[in-house]
């Protein structure tokens, strides 16, 4: 039996477009999506942001959703990109299929809460909007508008869940307990983690510059990443053709600091040689590397260190954070499917905003979209808070 | 071939380690107490404890019970994968109270940063120099018996290796935490 | 100046939660990093929001708290010298 993890659907939105096609000519085009704050209602407009440039009024239309309907923009997130994958993967109806959804997320429903909270202590005018607070009823939320999921479950770990939610998919469909499984995450803007990152004083006032010298923070950003997995049996079986693969993955706790990443990056190493002994593949292999690259002084140089012990010389590597924000638990499925778009159309996404190397990196970012550059194997990086590393390897369909 | 080598429970004030009652306090104390003494008990020197929140407080001392007889061989690739339901809400509060008036708006980073649930993890990660896989899924409280048995299910597992794995909740003044560790 | 060193130490212990201890315990000339109270980088940042929220001193930049919060005396030193409340 070919147990290999194919890749089948594909279905993205973010701050540079709301589905795969818009998003790939922003890509290409390096047109970044940051920019001042237009919906999240916050004081903290010196922080500029990558919003999704949708109201919640006009994601409902989108969906076909009534606009009176009790649902929070985490979910109509995940609805728009779940969709968008299982059409692609050819699954009309999911109640047919052995199917699962694994979703990351760690917002939840809080951008309705923050919203309502003082309501919520007061008075009942908007009790109805503590049901949807939970991030499992934002996947509840989920299934419930795009099928009839089999198995449903969610992964918090920070900004590593949806990466996360890759590996337990692959996991299962591997031991057999699932034919399909859409994986990845949703995550809107709120003011709660707004403020919280700005309370670890890590969000940058101008848009983020991932691996230079002078970075200095964080651009919070929003959107979903989902992926349609099953094994390359079940999808020659569908007669539906792979995207590409999942080779390897690896995930690996740096067991350091609660929200720092260690100096020497070990989990980050660990990781990354995780995936790599999975995938059979040796460093020179690998062609791209979509770093995490959140641009704060701590993440880029520990996750640098970490990629140039493991790779001489370090493969072309950028982060595509720069053109949609950091958009925390869904940065895992946004970004692999930023690469894989990359990877599809055999062109090197840059890394905007970069200026001077870091002085203890010997390596420096895509400085500029590079084309006709085919990628074989991408490596993606995915970290979260709690010091939880992921990295994952995608392989070409040839 | 897997199998449970320790189970921990602590609710109602009641730790159970393999199945025998190890220490227990009247359940009028407050949580917070009842944790403090627990930590006493074991004569932990680890000061940072008192910085963590409720949750991972519990998920805290429920490893350090299950986790003391082994090795830093063993501990050092073991896998990691907790289950909870109601996530960090009690931090969440906690953290939203400091951002909510704008006459005493003082946002705390220590509160945010146990906002996240899987800091647990972390937590018992450093203390025990753990550095293998891990995850924390949410789940519903309905099917606890059946987390322990999916989780088992979705976790790769590898020749001789350890792994913790639970449950573990703190909402409303009320927790539970339940963790195995499995040699495989 | 005894007295706001007495306060800081009382403030610590509380927004810290340095648990059993009481201000006796803390030598206002030990270091707060490192070897001496221990404290780490979310400290840091809590001690930053002390600044501001009891003697309305905000710190922009991360980095300026390490001189500042070197021990109880140069925290003392500094407050007395910016304090706007």
């Amino acid at each position: 039996m070919n147990q290999r993890i194919a890749i089948t659907g594909l279905g993205i939105i973010s701050a540079i477009g709301n589905n795969q096609s818009d998003t790939l000519r922003s890509l290409l085009e390096s047109q970044s999506g940051i920019g001042e704050m237009q919906f999240l209602d916050s004081i903290h407009h010196e922080f500029p942001v990558g919003e999704v440039k949708l109201s919640d009024a006009e994601l409902k239309k989108l969906c076909q959703i009534d606009d009176e309907s009790i649902i929070g923009r985490t979910t109509l997130l995940g609805i728009l990109a779940v969709r968008e994958a299982l059409k692609e993967a050819q699954i009309e109806q999911v109640e047919k299929h052995k199917i699962g959804l694994i979703s990351g997320t760690t917002v939840g429903g809080m951008e309705k809460s923050e919203q309502f909270y003082l309501d919520f202590l007061q008075n009942d005018l908007h009790n109805e909007y503590i049901n949807i607070h939970d991030c499992g009823a934002c996947t509840e939320g989920i299934v419930e508008h795009t099928g009839n999921f089999c198995f449903c479950t969610t992964i918090s770990t920070a900004c590593s869940s949806a990466a996360n939610a890759l590996i337990m998919g692959a996991n299962m469909l591997k031991a057999g307990y699932l034919d399909i499984v859409v994986v990845g995450g949703a995550e809107c803007l709120s003011k709660f983690h707004l403020n919280g990152f700005n309370t670890l004083m890590i969000l940058d006032k101008t848009p983020c510059k991932p691996f230079d010298q002078n970075r200095s923070g964080i651009t919070l950003g929003e959107g979903a990443g989902y992926l349609v997995l099953e094994t390359e049996e079940h999808a020659a079986k569908r007669n539906v053709k792979p995207i590409c693969f999942v080779s390897g993955y690896g995930n690996a706790c740096d067991a350091y600091h609660q929200t720092a990443s260690s100096p020497d990056g070990k989990g980050a190493l660990l990781a990354m040689q995780k995936a790599l002994k999975m995938s059979g593949l040796k460093p020179q292999e690998i062609d791209y590397i979509n770093a995490h690259g959140t641009g704060t002084q701590n993440n880029d140089l520990s996750e640098g260190i970490a990629v140039q012990q493991l790779f001489t010389p370090v493969p072309p590597i950028s982060s595509t954070k720069s053109l949609t924000g950091h958009t925390t638990s869904a940065a895992g499925g946004v970004e692999i499917i930023l690469s894989i778009l990359a990877m599809k159309n055999q062109f090197l996404p840059q890394n905007l905003n970069y200026q001077d190397k870091i002085e203890e990196l010997n390596f420096e970012p895509i400085k500029s979209n590079m084309l006709n550059h085919p990628i074989q194997h991408f490596l993606k990086n995915s970290f979260g808070f709690g010091g939880n590393n992921s990295s994952i390897i995608i392989s070409n369909n040839i | 071939m897997r199998n449970v080598q320790g189970a921990i429970t602590i609710r109602n004030h009641q730790v159970i380690l393999q199945g025998e009652i190890l220490f227990q306090r009247d359940q009028s104390m407050p949580n917070v107490q009842f944790f403090s003494e627990l930590y006493r008990e074991l004569k932990l020197a680890y000061p940072k404890f008192f910085k963590m929140d409720p949750l991972a407080k519990l998920g805290f001392l429920a490893a350090e019970l299950l986790l003391s007889p082994l090795s830093a061989e063993d501990k050092e690739e073991m896998k990691i994968f907790l289950a909870c339901s109601h996530s960090s809400i009690e931090s969440d509060t906690m953290f939203q109270n400091t951002i909510s008036d704008e006459s005493d708006y003082y946002p705390s980073p220590s509160l945010f940063v146990y906002t996240l649930p899987n800091i647990v993890i972390g937590e018992i990660a450093i203390r025990h120099k753990i550095y293998g896989e891990n995850s924390l899924q949410l789940t519903s409280p309905l099917n606890f018996n059946s987390i322990i048995k999916t989780l088992h299910k979705q976790i790769k597992w590898e020749e001789n290796r350890y792994a913790l794995i639970g449950y573990l909740d703190y909402y409303n003044d009320k927790y539970e935490a339940e963790f195995y560790l499995i040699h495989s | 100046m005894k007295d706001l060193i007495l306060e800081l130490k009382e403030e610590i212990i509380e927004v810290l939660n340095f648990e059993g201890m009481t201000p006796e315990d803390i030598d206002e000339n030990a270091p707060l990093f490192g070897d001496g109270l221990g404290l780490d980088s979310i400290d840091a940042l809590e001690l930053i929001v002390l600044m501001e929220k009891k003697y309305g001193i905000k710190l922009a930049d991360p980095n300026q708290g390490r001189e500042i919060f070197a021990s109880i005396a140069t925290m003392a030193a500094y407050i007395t010298e910016h304090r706007t409340k």
